[in-house]
């Protein structure tokens, strides 16, 4: 494992040392929560990264020894501290932090991986990302925060009644669209799924038109916008039934290898932490795993189920650890590290592709907005809570990375950044300019003859 | 209706078709007498019956309001069946009439609800195509029997109903009866036309007349004329008329039992067809009137006739009637003898034909019927023959 | 309605299905059937029997216990361009696949706008009369005949079980087929042998009369012409329409007996309130207001929540053949 050690621990190590001392630990207020931010370079040089999970699994390697207390004694220190915690209920924010690695990605055979044991190093790597990869991933993030800004703006001005956005997915909606094969491969999504849709191929138009709800949308206005539907580039019509979609990308899938058609193909099934929680889920990824169906079982789990917290979602920390009883691989993934969602879903894909059957991917980020236009988060949540995990934003650190690498200059990020606007922007007031549907719309595609129930 | 009702006699007094003569069985109701709502008074008649034996109107047993006509008229009904219902009012005669424009509908619309509870209680709200089909022939509720149950009246019933009805009424059109009822003048014709056909015996004759001398003639008179008023095909024809009888006298004439009545004089009785009915003004003396005045009097007295204005001595007299049906297109019609006449000439349409000339030769023509009806009590073939031809010639020959 | 002449075989309700499902499946390879014990076992009813062996386990496919699941994957194979066809094992087990059919089956076209479709089939035998209890006896069809974007079958007698069902699998919309667990081996019928198809939406007069139309469904078709004859004795002409189809359903048929006869019984074993019987009565009082010479009236099953397992209580539920003829000698003579 490489570590990067771009930052010191003292001051929160200096706290966690009180705190394990004490050993009883649970203080309201100021919150006990140990949290940070990451690699913030600040003038006392003792900025650092620590990360808790509940299932202690994930901590280490990212604390820099302090007065003595080594790293793997102060692991299994906090591995006890955050099973304390865990016992107490309530005011405890805690907070899963995907652990640091050199992609910020678990790897086969480490500690913290969960599920079946596959050989390692995976044969079902992707392949390479060339620098031009780079540059798209990082042009499909922009073009995804972009949209959903623009989208809640409009709602703001009140030109439309409703947008959702997925601020805080881009880097695991961008990184999953690349490893998509564009023309064999199915997407089945959820509702938050803009930037996944637009990765794939989904028209800029479309995704506007949908938001205006006009009659030239794709679903003809149907449609609550983001639940978009593309046949011609595999992407499922978009239900809002929570985990609805599940089952039928089984049942895709199941299609596909029924098929056995000529290029393989695996189908990518995509949605939140929330819905892990429906039954239709679990039903899904069992039928899945008993006939070793060609899925990718993405779950994007941003901490919030609209207001329900995940620890109010589930018993256990990560999603992923419900893969071993579905027979298929889970797999935890940094969420905010695009080259790592990009791993990680295109070697699902390739196995799902090559007979190897389901995995389920657990890509942990958070989302920075509110579920829709029509929430509020300032019910439910701090602002510190959301400004501590808004240092995270994907972009702006996958822009230093590039620029880091030399790939791009803050001036090319800005030049990308103005033409996205402009091109978004002109794309938005065709949109808005188009006719909305008409009545004699409404009876249209009940069935394929006539909607009346008398003949 | 406004008066306080009896409680005791609340329940309407249902009418039965009364036993008329030993043997009888069964008996038509010929006609009401009274509508619907209507007031009678204790053995005031209501109705006529017919049976085999013995034609009669039946006298109302209570005094009260005929609330409902259980029978359509002419329908056959055996004895008892209830033919009426009186929802008698106060105590058997004494009760205070209540005058008849406040209980009589004035127009001929179905008669209004009945006033006792019950009849009430027994009518059942009607289906929608019990409804519809009452509707549809024209039938009211009270004159449908119910075989449902509890007497619901059902659509088999109505339609059993309006077959019934169909049969005993033969019209042209199964589309709605009008019942129009008969004026005074209407009565008078129609006892007038029964007696002439009963007691004549009718003959009938007619002969084709060449007119073409009378056309030309009148379309002369028409170009000469300038203020309008030309004497008529009918006037000419009525001129020709009159002049022939000098002739034939018999023609003019009268059967009585005594014998036959000869008058000095023809009085020319001519008809005016009218909107409502038919009246036939008379010209006295008309054998003394030239051809014009002949005209001028058959013209003024149309007019007459027309507004109005006809007195009664003008309408009795006449000896003799002309008609003219070809006004209205016939070419051939049946006159029926005005009673006291002998005979009546009606003139048919004129009408171009083509003809066989005397040299064998086809020329088109205007041609004219003249029919004739005759009393053959008094006149023969001979004379009405004699008479026809002699008016061919007169017509035939006319100066133009 | 036109049959393949040629060679006809007695048949049953089940045999029916069976031939009709073979059929499908030999024509067209994207058939699959999938459903609880229909592999293996042959289907709790001996439907698909025989079927693994000849088709094997990737066509005939035996599920885990999970309706939702079976439905969701049926309508995902569905839009993927199979021609699925979902077994729920007893009617009364599909409440858990509701979301999927109504919130997602009925929908799914509607709200793609003909994008995505979902010609699926689900197979359920319904109804009471065999000891069934409070879980094998349910009727269903009016939870979803409400819903637009499904349609719903229930025929009774073979040759309609085999027409019907053919045309379903053919049709490109979900429909629901229901069969009476009744009727499954009650009678033999001649029906041809050739595949065949009966177009979804029209009744089918069973029997023709002048006194009263008789509007009916599932197992007490058998039970209303046995009345029909019995009252015929008595001189009440009954005329018998099968409904045949719930979703879309047939107007016309209805009116145009109506227009003869002018009195309505609808007879279904179905709750009272809220059953296919009101949709028919109100649109008959819509529409054919003007023709009716007495009430419509329903003889419909009882408002209670389930019937019960005593033999006592099964009879008190379901209507006896006297009852039936009586209510038609009532209308008759009202």
């Amino acid at each position: 494992m490489q570590i990067r050690p771009t930052c010191t621990a003292a001051y929160i190590h200096y706290r966690l040392r009180s705190l394990l001392a004490a050993k009883n630990i649970y203080t309201p207020s100021p919150p006990a929560r140990i949290n940070a931010s990451s690699r913030d370079r600040s003038a006392s040089g003792l900025s650092f990264s620590v990360f808790f999970a509940f299932q202690n699994s994930s901590l280490f390697g990212a604390l820099v020894p302090i007065k003595g207390l080594s790293v793997t004694g102060l692991a299994t220190e906090t591995e006890a501290v955050s099973h304390e915690l865990r016992q107490e209920q309530g005011g405890v924010r805690t907070f899963h932090q995907p652990p640091l690695s050199a992609r910020g990605r678990l790897r086969y055979g480490e500690r913290g991986y969960t599920g079946m044991n596959t050989l390692s190093p995976s044969p079902f790597l992707p392949y390479s990302l060339s620098d031009d990869d780079l540059r798209e991933l990082l042009r499909r993030m922009l073009l995804h925060r972009q949209i959903d800004t623009r989208g809640f703006q409009l709602n703001r001005q009140g030109r439309i009644p409703f947008a959702l956005g997925g601020e805080g997915h881009e880097a695991i909606q961008a990184g999953a669209s690349l490893a998509f094969r564009r023309g064999s491969d199915i997407l089945v999504p959820y509702y938050r799924d803009i930037g996944l849709a637009l990765g794939i191929g989904f028209p800029m138009i479309d995704a506007f038109t949908a938001l205006f709800a006009k009659r030239t949308d794709r679903c003809g206005g149907r449609q609550f916008p983001s639940h978009f539907s593309h046949r011609e580039i595999g992407l499922v019509s978009v239900s809002s039934i929570i985990t609805g979609h599940c089952s039928h990308a089984v049942g895709i899938a199941f299609a596909m290898a029924h098929r056995r058609q000529q290029d393989p193909a695996a189908v990518l099934c995509s949605f939140g932490d929330g819905a892990t929680s429906q039954g239709e889920w679990h039903e899904s990824l069992n039928f899945a795993g008993i006939h070793r169906l060609p899925i990718v079982f993405l779950c994007q789990n941003n901490g919030w189920a609209i207001s329900v917290p995940l620890e109010r979602q589930m018993p256990i920390a990560n999603v992923a650890d419900r893969a071993a009883g579905y027979g298929m691989p889970g797999v935890i993934v940094d969420g905010f590290d695009v080259v790592a969602v990009y791993e990680a879903v295109g070697e699902a894909l390739n196995r799902a592709r090559n007979g190897g059957g389901p995995t389920l991917i657990e890509a942990k980020c958070y989302r920075f907005l509110s579920h829709t236009t029509d929430d509020d988060d300032r019910t439910y949540r701090s602002r510190a809570e959301v400004e501590a995990q808004r240092l995270r934003d994907p972009i702006p650190r996958f822009e230093r990375e590039l620029i880091a690498r030399r790939l791009l200059t803050a001036e090319h990020i800005d030049a990308m950044k103005a033409a996205l606007w402009e091109e978004i922007d002109a794309t938005l007031e065709e949109a808005a300019g188009m006719p909305p549907p008409e009545a004699a719309d409404l009876v249209r595609n009940v069935y394929e003859g006539s909607h009346e129930p008398w003949i | 209706m406004s008066e306080p009702k009896d409680p005791a006699t609340s329940l309407p007094t249902i009418v039965t078709m009364p036993q008329l003569g030993e043997t009888v069985t069964e008996g038509i109701l010929v006609r009401w007498l009274k509508q619907a709502g209507e007031y009678v008074d204790k053995y005031e008649s209501f109705a006529e019956v017919a049976t085999d034996k013995v034609n009669a109107e039946i006298p109302a047993p209570v005094a009260g309001h005929l609330t409902t006509l259980l029978v359509t008229e002419g329908a056959l009904v055996p004895t008892g069946t209830p033919i009426a219902e009186i929802a008698a009012i106060g105590t058997n005669g004494v009760a205070p009439r209540v005058r008849k424009d406040e209980t009589t509908p004035t127009t001929t619309t179905p008669p209004s609800p009945p006033t006792s509870v019950a009849a009430e209680t027994q009518r059942h709200a009607l289906s929608p195509a019990v409804r519809r089909a009452l509707q549809e022939y024209g039938l009211r509720e009270d004159e449908v029997g119910g075989s449902g149950s509890e007497g619901r009246i059902t659509l088999a019933d109505v339609e059993r109903t309006a077959a019934a009805r169909r049969e005993n009424v033969p019209t042209e059109s199964t589309e709605e009866h009008r019942l129009i009822p008969l004026t005074r003048a209407r009565r008078a014709i129609a006892e007038h036309m029964v007696q002439a056909k009963r007691t004549i015996p009718h003959a009938w004759t007619m002969i084709e007349v060449d007119a073409s001398r009378l056309v030309m003639r009148r379309q002369r008179q028409r170009a000469q004329q300038s203020n309008g008023t030309v004497p008529t095909y009918f006037h000419a024809f009525c001129y020709a008329l009159v002049s022939t009888l000098a002739e034939y006298p018999m023609m003019n004439a009268r059967f009585t039992d005594e014998g036959i009545e000869v008058p000095p004089h023809v009085h020319l009785a001519f008809a005016v067809a009218l909107p409502e009915n038919l009246v036939v003004p008379v010209i006295h003396h008309a054998d003394r009137l030239d051809e014009n005045a002949l005209a001028r009097a058959l013209a003024a007295a149309t007019e007459r006739a027309r507004t109005g204005h006809l007195t009664a001595a003008e309408l009795i007299g006449g000896t003799i009637t002309a008609n003219n049906t070809g006004a209205n297109g016939s070419i051939l019609s049946a006159p029926i003898i005005h009673a006291g006449q002998a005979a009546i000439v009606t003139m048919e349409s004129i009408v171009k034909r083509p003809i066989v000339t005397a040299d064998d030769a086809i020329a088109i023509r205007s041609m004219m019927h003249i029919c004739c009806s005759i009393d053959h009590r008094l006149i023969d073939g001979a004379i009405v023959g004699g008479f026809l031809s002699s008016l061919k010639r007169r017509i035939e020959h006319l100066e133009i | 309605m036109d049959l393949a002449i040629g060679e006809t075989m007695l048949c049953n309700n089940v045999e029916a299905i069976r031939m009709t499902l073979h059929d499908a499946l030999v024509a067209d390879e994207r058939v699959v059937i999938l459903g609880e014990d229909v592999g293996a076992r042959g289907n709790v009813f001996l439907i698909t029997k025989g079927f693994l062996e000849e088709f094997g386990s990737s066509r005939i496919i035996d599920t885990p216990l999970a309706e939702a699941a079976i439905i969701g994957t049926a309508i995902g194979m569905a839009m993927a361009g199979m021609r699925p066809i979902a077994e729920i094992q007893f009617a009364d087990f599909i409440y858990p696949a509701f979301n999927q059919i109504v919130g997602e089956a009925a929908k799914t076209r509607y709200r793609s706008d003909g994008d995505y479709t979902c010609p699926l089939v689900i197979r359920a035998p319904y109804g009471g009369g065999v000891r069934g209890a409070l879980s094998h006896s349910v009727s269903i069809e009016a939870l979803f005949y409400h819903v637009p974007g499904l349609k719903i079958v229930a025929p009774a007698f073979p040759q309609d079980v085999r027409g019907l069902l053919a045309a379903a699998i053919k049709d490109p919309d979900p429909v629901l087929f229901l069969e009476h667990k009744k009727t499954y081996r009650l009678a033999r019928m001649e029906i041809p042998r050739a595949p065949f198809e009966i177009p979804l939406g029209r009744a089918d007069v069973k029997r023709t009369g002048e006194h009263l139309t008789v509007v009916a469904y599932g197992f007490y078709l058998y039970q209303v012409l046995e009345a029909a004859q019995r009252v015929a004795e008595e001189g009440i002409s009954v005329e018998v329409v099968d409904l045949r189809s719930i979703r879309p359903m047939d107007r016309t048929t209805i009116l145009a007996s109506l227009q003869k006869t002018h009195r309505l019984l609808i007879i279904h074993e179905d709750h009272r309130f809220g059953g296919v019987g009101a949709e028919i009565a109100a649109m008959v009082a819509e529409e054919a207001f003007y023709m009716l010479d007495a009430p419509i009236r329903r003889l419909c099953g009882p408002d209670v929540p389930a019937i019960g397992y005593a033999s006592a209580l099964e009879d008190a539920y379901l209507i006896s053949v006297d009852r039936m003829a009586e209510a038609m000698r009532e209308l008759a003579r009202c």
